[in-house]
């Protein structure tokens, strides 16, 4: 039986897989604190959070709007300068950055508009989508370490991520349909050696 | 006449990697589980080993009027 260790690799890579993303739900806040408030495209409130705080969980989302906006502030316990800034979402760096700081700051705040974000972006925050994300500034005097989770707004069928799942779900079953159709007794020696097509 | 049984592996392999995928992005979408590249990498890796797993133990389907015993 050659088979059956690589069937057990196979099954202990899957499960391995699976269960990282078990493990990785913790929100926390380190060396600062601040506050993020959303609002949808007419600029009613859809929620607000403080960090350190409650709200902002795995469980309980900050729902945001992609028409609307973030309004956001924070602080950081010491001054940080000639640093480096970083945000993660879904465990993806998406953007990164050096802090020089000089006249040492220890706080900041904006409005980020996020019909002005990119498209792939808008697309995930439609429909229910819970999005883990952080953010990072280490530097000379601390650092500072802030995570919580998001969540979409509006029906999940806006949302083109949702059409293109579907579709690739419904192209995967009819190559398996093909598949099962094409596993066959076939005359002569050319499909020997598995077949592999 | 010899016989042989076609098999379809890497068929089975891209198969298991779209539904995997499409099943991953609509459990996300849906917020079943959350949004993070484990999670979209998850589905599809297991659909590929599933796929060719099945491309191995899939039934065969004899030819009409063939009473030959299946090959093993």
């Amino acid at each position: 039986m050659k088979r059956r260790p690589i069937m057990l690799v196979l099954a202990g890579t899957v499960a391995a897989v699976v269960a990282v993303p078990l493990a990785a739900s913790a929100v926390e806040a380190e060396g600062c604190s601040g506050s993020v408030t959303t609002t949808d495209a007419a600029g009613a409130e859809l929620g607000s959070v403080e960090v350190p705080g409650p709200g902002a969980t795995q469980a309980d989302p900050l729902p945001v709007d992609p028409a609307g906006t973030v309004v956001w502030s924070g602080s950081t316990d010491a001054v940080i300068t000639n640093g480096s800034w970083s945000i993660t979402v879904g465990g993806v760096r998406v953007a990164s950055g050096d802090l020089e700081n000089a006249d040492g700051e220890t706080s900041a705040g904006g409005t980020e508009n996020l019909a002005d974000a990119f498209a792939p972006i808008a697309w995930a925050l439609r429909g229910s989508m819970v999005i883990p994300v952080s953010g990072t500034l280490t530097g000379d005097g601390g650092s500072c370490h802030g995570s919580g989770w998001i969540t979409g707004t509006g029906a999940v069928t806006s949302s083109p991520i949702f059409w293109s799942g579907l579709g690739l779900g419904v192209i995967g079953l009819l190559m398996f349909i093909g598949m099962f159709a094409g596993t066959k007794v076939v005359a002569g020696g050319a499909a020997a050696a598995g077949g592999a097509s | 006449m010899t016989t042989d049984v076609r098999r379809r592996p890497v068929l089975g392999f891209f198969a298991g990697l779209f539904l995997g995928l499409g099943v991953g992005l609509v459990l996300i979408v849906l917020g079943v589980v959350p949004a993070t590249i484990a999670w979209l990498a998850a589905p599809p890796i297991a659909g590929m080993v599933l796929g060719v797993l099945l491309a191995y133990v899939a039934p065969v389907r004899g030819r009409k009027g063939d009473t030959s015993p299946e090959p093993t």
